[in-house]
């Protein structure tokens, strides 16, 4: 029996001992030399061509880079490309590549690596959830019948003259194109590599090259921790920026992740809610104006009140943004009164497009007095003296939805609103195909820079219950094949008809937030707010 | 005893079959599927659901599973970690989610060994308020606020552990969570541990032992321990299936890469597949610790004879 005893004392020292022995704090030097930064869930895919998530693009642009790229002004930059030109009827766009561009395992990057990259996120055999980039936001030639296996991935659009020259065939004009192939979606793909791998490819660091700024040398499928470090065949090595090691730390709990930053284990860390409420004032706390769009959309087919334009105005106008982005949201809201925020876009003359919020303060602006005066009229036009609606929800939005709610009923008398809060992937299904409300909150972020991609939603059927007016359709569809200032007037007209006919009520754009530790520097996101800009993000120690 | 293993393997074997039919039927009751990116097209999600198979009759996908199961393939993540295999999801987290689950376990066993032994044999007051005050505290408070505790504490406050699971010493960074989960492991063990031994030493031959003058440590060891150890190996069994399953909220906590966190993922994502297998993964694993806990309880105590027939 002592033996026994033994025995298990002495297992139980042993395997305390076996797991103390390895690495005892050898990790800590190491961290504070490299980039730290927080991730709140891991990535779904490091495949470029499959990304459709944000959290999977900021993970991918760190060894992604393309055609074109945004700089750390936000300003759209050639990058693996040294320069591109568009033909006279707009439907074929040529790029020219940088010489000498090199993967990070040594081989050439060619036009063929882009050829490529196109094809497969357009096969259907990739099942890529992104592929509306390429049949939607633009149309190359052919993607829509290949999509859906009609035509063969190599009758698609695009082609590589040599090694150096790679050419897209539209089916339409599409003045964007440069700022649309700048996600990392876009993203060169080595044919000969992928097949290498075969269906493990993107799956380890074995199994993907790089073409941007840092190699991927720690990733696991739905890993909470991913390291790179620093391209050495990377084509920009500017002297001013020394890339150090990037640690990637997926971080759940929001309170762990603050007590990580306080004691110098992250140095960047993305916050919202009431993180962002408690570091607002905080200097290290950075801001970023995205395009990120909260609004509410209207059924304009099967409601008879929604349908009449006096109701749409009143309850535009019933809405006082500005109080509830300031005492109930708080913090990483703006005030929006019109379809296109600031600092989104730059029109010919390089000024922002939406510097004049209060432009549509007509139409949009809080006025309760206003407003009820065209809720009376319109229900005077209906012959009713009271209206009921459904006001549908995502439940994550119920802190912005129900205090609209509260104003709507409170300055429309006779207004009953019926709130329907539903769980996330129901809500998106009546959002994305119109289905069963009355009002919905939306939250829109553009897939490229250019006021037509915040238009979109506004293009419904007319079987559909979204907006279907025919003088938008054809100030969109002129937009299009329009260049410079000409196109600019139009896409004003585009986003005035849109506000006097109350398509949709605009509410409120994002902020993204990090706190930044000391020695950080270079951190900024595309205007879109979807994608960080990797390229000028370095560290310096002490 | 051979014949009993044979009986428990053949009905284990059984309930796993039925178990895997029910989690399939479950499935397809789920609203939704894996695939509710508003971004696929229909005949996209028409494809996805044809090249996995989802197209087919509950049936046919079914025995279209035992067949690849039987084979040890789990098929594929259809949306967490798109066409990954989840054998391979489970080959990188299980043995994270196995190794923090079993120090929880060792370390909790040990102490509230130790305590509940101390406390019967001292029977001090002072020594018994103490044991209740810690073991009603273990029992009581969850481990996630133990784990905010120690995170403020050791990590934040004297900055001794790491906040987080780290790849590069995970020895080091799986302190803090071990101590957070062996907490309640040793307010259990060490309740019944008391308890037992309580009255194992009023027993006779504890008292006959006392008289012949044998030291305190041997009557210890050699009574007290033993024949109190069986109802805290029943205890250690369960505490060992939900330890391995892991703690999702302790691995999020840390960002523990384990396997806790993979099926609350998979469940909101409707991940079938991943689902299944780890469900499947979970009810093997507890017939198989039931199976090993019969065992043991025969070689801890050779009264009982399984398969009954007397000894």
């Amino acid at each position: 029996m002592k033996r026994f005893g033994k025995k298990l004392s002495l297992m139980i020292a042993a395997a305390f001992a076996m797991m103390l022995l390895p690495g005892c704090g050898a990790d800590s030097a190491e961290r504070a030399k490299e980039l730290n930064m927080r991730i709140s869930t891991p990535p779904t895919t490091i495949d470029a061509q499959l990304v459709a998530d944000t959290m999977s693009s900021t993970v991918v642009r760190f060894f992604t880079s393309t055609l074109y790229e945004y700089n750390l002004n936000r300003e759209l930059v050639p990058a693996l490309a040294e320069s591109s030109e568009v033909s006279d009827d707009g439907l074929t766009v040529t790029y020219h590549l940088r010489e000498g561009l090199q993967w990070s395992n040594g081989s050439p990057i060619t036009a063929d690596d882009f050829v490529y990259s196109f094809e497969r996120l357009v096969d259907p055999a990739t099942k890529s959830g992104a592929v509306y980039l390429v049949t939607d936001c633009c149309l190359i030639a052919n993607a829509v019948k290949i999509s859906k296996g009609e035509l063969p991935v190599s009758e698609l659009g695009v082609s590589a003259p040599d090694k150096l020259t790679f050419v897209i065939d539209l089916e339409k004009p599409c003045p964007y194109i440069n700022s649309l192939i700048s996600v990392c979606t876009f993203a060169p793909c080595s044919r000969e590599f992928v097949n290498s791998c075969g269906s493990s490819y993107a799956t380890s660091p074995e199994t993907v090259i790089s073409c941007g700024p840092y190699v991927l040398d720690r990733y696991e499928p739905l890993a909470s921790q991913i390291h790179l470090s620093p391209n050495e065949k990377y084509y920009d090595r500017s002297d001013d920026i020394t890339r150090t090691g990037v640690n990637l730390q997926v971080i759940g709990d929001a309170q762990q992740a603050i007590m990580c930053y306080e004691t110098g284990m992250l140095d960047i860390l993305g916050v919202s809610g009431e993180l962002a409420d408690l570091a607002e004032g905080d200097d290290h706390l950075m801001k970023f104006s995205t395009a990120q769009i909260y609004r509410i959309d209207i059924n304009h087919n099967s409601n008879r009140f929604t349908q009449n334009l006096n109701i749409r105005r009143a309850i535009a106008k019933s809405i006082d943004r500005e109080s509830i982005a300031t005492n109930v949201i708080r913090s990483g809201y703006t005030a929006l009164e019109r379809v296109i925020p600031k600092y989104f876009y730059t029109d010919a003359n390089g000024i922002d497009f939406a510097a004049d919020q209060q432009l549509y303060a007509e139409q949009m602006g809080y006025d309760p007095e206003k407003a009820a005066e065209y809720w009376q009229e319109g229900l005077k036009e209906l012959g009713e003296s009271s209206a009921s609606l459904d006001f549908v929800y995502s439940a994550s939005q119920a802190k912005i939805a129900e205090p609209i709610a509260r104003q709507l009923e409170t300055n429309l008398s006779g207004l009953e609103l019926k709130l329907i809060p539903l769980p996330d992937k129901e809500w998106l299904r009546r959002v994305s195909v119109g289905d069963k409300y009355d009002i919905i909150m939306d939250s829109w972020v553009p897939d490229y820079i250019d006021p037509t991609a915040l238009f979109t939603t506004c293009l419904g059927s007319g079987d559909d219950n979204m907006y279907a007016g025919s003088e938008f359709r054809e100030l969109y569809d002129k937009s299009l094949s329009a260049s410079g200032a000409e196109r600019d007037k139009i896409l004003d007209q585009a986003e005035k008809q849109l506000m006097d006919d109350v398509a949709l009520i605009p509410l409120f754009s994002g902020e993204r937030q990090y706190i930044v530790g000391d020695g950080v520097s270079g951190l900024q996101v595309t205007p879109t707010g979807v994608e960080m800009i990797i390229t000028g993000l370095k560290k310096e120690v002490g | 005893m051979g014949r009993y293993l044979r009986k428990r393997i053949i009905i284990s074997v059984v309930i796993l079959f039925v178990i895997l039919l029910v989690l399939f039927l479950l499935m397809q009751l789920m609203p939704g599927s894996p695939f509710n990116d508003a971004k696929l097209s229909d005949e996209q999600v028409a494809s996805l659901k044809e090249s996995y198979g989802l197209d087919q009759p509950v049936i046919v996908q079914f025995f279209r599973y035992i067949g690849k199961m039987l084979k040890g393939d789990l098929g594929v993540s259809y949306s967490i970690a798109p066409n990954t295999p989840i054998t391979t999801l489970l080959v990188n987290r299980f043995p994270v989610t196995l190794r923090i689950g079993f120090y929880s376990l060792i370390l909790g066993t040990a102490a509230g060994l130790v305590l509940g032994l101390i406390t019967a044999f001292f029977r001090s007051r002072a020594i018994k308020v103490i044991f209740n005050l810690v073991t009603l505290l273990g029992i009581a408070v969850p481990s996630y606020l133990f784990a905010i505790f120690f995170s403020w504490v050791l990590g934040y406050k004297w900055n001794v552990f790491p906040l987080l699971y780290d790849f590069r010493s995970p020895a080091y960074s799986s302190v803090m969570p071990i101590l957070a989960m062996s907490l309640s492991v040793m307010a259990v063990v060490g309740q019944f541990t008391r308890s037992e031994a309580e009255d194992v030493i009023k027993s006779d031959y504890v008292q006959l032992a006392k008289c012949t003058g044998m030291k305190s440590s041997t009557i210890m060891t050699k009574y007290i321990l033993r024949n109190s150890l069986i109802p805290v190996i029943t205890v250690i069994a369960s505490l060992l299936v939900s330890l391995l399953t892991g703690s999702l909220v302790i691995e999020k906590m840390f960002a523990v890469p384990g396997i806790g966190g993979l099926l609350t993922e998979a469940i909101s994502s409707n991940d079938y597949s991943v689902v299944i297998a780890l469900s499947f993964v979970y009810s093997a694993l507890y017939i198989v610790v039931m199976l090993i806990l019969d065992i043991l309880y025969c070689i801890v105590d050779p009264r009982v004879r399984l398969g009954g027939k007397p000894s």
